[in-house]
């Protein structure tokens, strides 16, 4: 059968743009964040960088002012104060070449050369000679000692703008990789809203388009089902409950006919499919067995002439489609039912010392062009034919467990003998056991055996 | 009349050629009193024989920077001058993303009294004094 009630757009397309979406929206939050720890992690070691700098600036001022005070006032003191200095500026010389190097500043490694070149000539022309004899202070050793301070002056300035510039850039880059994944992650939640809206209106028309077909199904089933009619020598009960999902309404049909004086057509049958299509089709069934069995009163018979017209009229174009049918045909005079049985292993007789489950006698109908076998079942005064669809023998647990033949025979046995009751209570025991949830539907159709003495009686 | 128009252009040639002393866009005025002073890291101050020297010392390399060095002194800072002379933006700091101005001065205290020479604008500051 053709499933109208979620397109392929709705089950597949949909759902797999919402999961796109929230995969895009949440790569986008993560991309955010990842540059945030990232560029924090860069300004950190930037900050590092300036701080060594400035001890740099600092230690060099210090070195010098250590020199300019030994010359003032001769106090070994600030020779000591020089020594130190030296230490310290070596130290901070290789954190801020790593610094640089993490940072990819490659071009300020050659400043970095110019400064210590600098410095070292300023050691070598003018700290060393002063230390070790202030009197040689002239102003060539001044002019030479303000050369290489300015120079590393300069220096150490560009060096800081740099660094302040590369902190500017890294932030400014930053901001517009976060705007971009910021807007990537919004419009990917953005997607999912609207995906999720869309997906909200789609399954709440086709529900809507589902509670009308399931109403328009169940006119169907109650207007086809047959009316029990009366037969001699007979009671008869039945019971149709539909399926508590609107998805698994349609499908199932049983009928009582006279074909004759004496012989009475009972059939119950389930097509695989659901929905209004599926409803349509027990129409056909009926009405096309009815016929057959008019002029052929032959369940195997019946069956194979079925299994013909319904594979010209519906599997050509639907392959997966089949039926699955229990055709008897009733003499309660003589006491006998003759059957035929297209995979259709629902069908029992109660008798008074158990049940007994009716043979499947051929495929299902609409598979394959297959004879089926006719069978002949004696019956005794009381006995009762119980013909159900799968809605029985696939009634579930609650714990999900099947309820399979040997369940559906022990509630039959368990059940009232009156077979109207019996229809009844089979129908009310699924649902109880589904937990008021009919997982699909449960068509019975119930006929004792009276007896020509019941009858009269 | 030849000859007029020539001196004419040649006095217009000289004219421009003149340092734009005093101009707006120079950091000091021309006549300013000012006084000397360096960076944190050293307060003294060059100052340069020629203006292309002190443009020469901030814009070359290291080795050119020294080998300039007989053409300047080194002036203690507080060392009191007067503007003499502007060149608005004429040095181009090596290290440095800035422009700065060449001033001729003329000092007017210290070890080089009444001794002229170049200084960029950033080695002084106004002084308000008579």
């Amino acid at each position: 059968m053709k499933q109208r009630y979620a397109s392929v757009w709705l089950r597949r397309v949909l759902p797999v743009g919402l999961v796109a979406a929230l995969v895009v929206a949440l790569w986008g939050a993560y991309e955010a964040h990842s540059n945030v720890s990232a560029t924090f992690d860069r300004q950190t070691q930037i900050q590092a960088a300036q701080v060594t700098l400035e001890e740099m600036v600092t230690f060099q001022i210090d070195e010098e002012n250590s020199v300019r005070g030994f010359i003032a006032t001769k106090d070994p003191f600030y020779k000591q104060g020089y020594v130190e200095a030296v230490g310290e500026i070596a130290i901070r010389e290789g954190r801020m070449r790593a610094a640089l190097l993490a940072q990819g500043l490659t071009d300020l490694q050659g400043q970095m050369d110019d400064y210590i070149a600098s410095q070292n000539d300023w050691r070598t022309h003018v700290a060393d000679p002063t230390i070790a004899d202030p009197n040689l202070h002239t102003d060539d050793v001044d002019k030479r000692g303000k050369f290489y301070t300015d120079q590393e002056s300069h220096i150490s300035t560009s060096v800081r703008n740099a660094l302040a510039e590369q902190n500017k850039r890294l932030a400014r880059d930053t901001l517009a990789s976060i705007n971009l994944w910021t807007w990537i992650s919004v419009l990917g939640f953005a997607a999912f809203g609207v995906i999720s809206f869309w997906m909200a209106n789609a399954n709440a028309a086709a529900r809507r388009e589902l509670g009308r077909d399931k109403t328009t199904i169940e006119t169907l089933q109650t207007a086809y089902l047959s009316q029990t009619i009366p037969l001699p020598y007979c009671e008869i009960g039945s019971a149709y409950a539909a399926a508590s999902s609107a998805f698994a309404v349609g499908g199932d049909v049983y009928d009582m006919y006279r074909l004759s004086e004496r012989n009475a057509l009972i059939m119950i049958a389930d097509v695989s499919g659901k929905g209004v299509d599926a409803a349509v089709l027990t129409a056909f069934i009926k009405f096309t067995i009815r016929s057959i069995a008019l002029r052929r009163p032959e369940p195997g018979r019946i069956l194979a002439e079925f299994n013909t017209a319904f594979a010209h009229a519906y599997t050509v174009d639907n392959p997966s489609l089949f039926v699955s049918m229990f055709v008897g045909v009733l003499d309660p005079e003589a006491s006998y039912m003759r059957y035929a049985s297209a995979g259709h292993d629902s069908a029992f007789i109660r008798r008074s010392n158990g049940v007994q489950q009716l043979a499947v006698t051929g495929p299902v109908l609409g598979v394959m062009e297959e004879p089926f076998e006719t069978r002949t079942v004696q019956l005794a005064d009381g006995d009762t034919i119980v013909l159900a669809t799968d809605g029985l023998t696939e009634a579930r647990y609650r714990n999900g467990e099947l309820l399979h033949e040997q369940g559906a025979m022990d509630l039959i046995e368990r059940s009232s003998a009156d077979p109207q009751r019996m229809a009844d209570e089979l129908v009310a025991q699924v649902r109880v056991m589904g937990g008021n949830h009919m997982r699909d539907d449960l068509a019975i159709l119930a006929v004792r055996l009276l007896g020509a003495r019941g009858q009269d009686a | 009349m030849r000859r007029s128009l020539l001196a004419l252009l040649l006095v217009l040639t000289f004219a421009c050629s003149l340092p734009a002393a005093g101009r707006a866009d120079c950091r000091m005025r021309l006549h300013e009193k000012v006084a000397l002073l360096g960076g944190m890291d050293d307060p003294d101050v060059f100052v340069w024989d020629s203006q292309f020297r002190l443009a020469g010392y901030q814009t070359g390399t290291y080795d050119v920077a020294k080998a300039l060095l007989p053409h300047a002194w080194v002036v203690p800072p507080g060392t009191r001058a007067i503007v003499l002379a502007c060149v608005p933006n004429f040095v181009h700091p090596r290290y440095r993303g800035f422009t700065d101005d060449a001033l001729r001065i003329v000092m007017l205290n210290g070890p080089y009294r009444g001794k002229s020479g170049w200084v960029m604008s950033q080695d002084m500051r106004r002084m308000h004094f008579r």
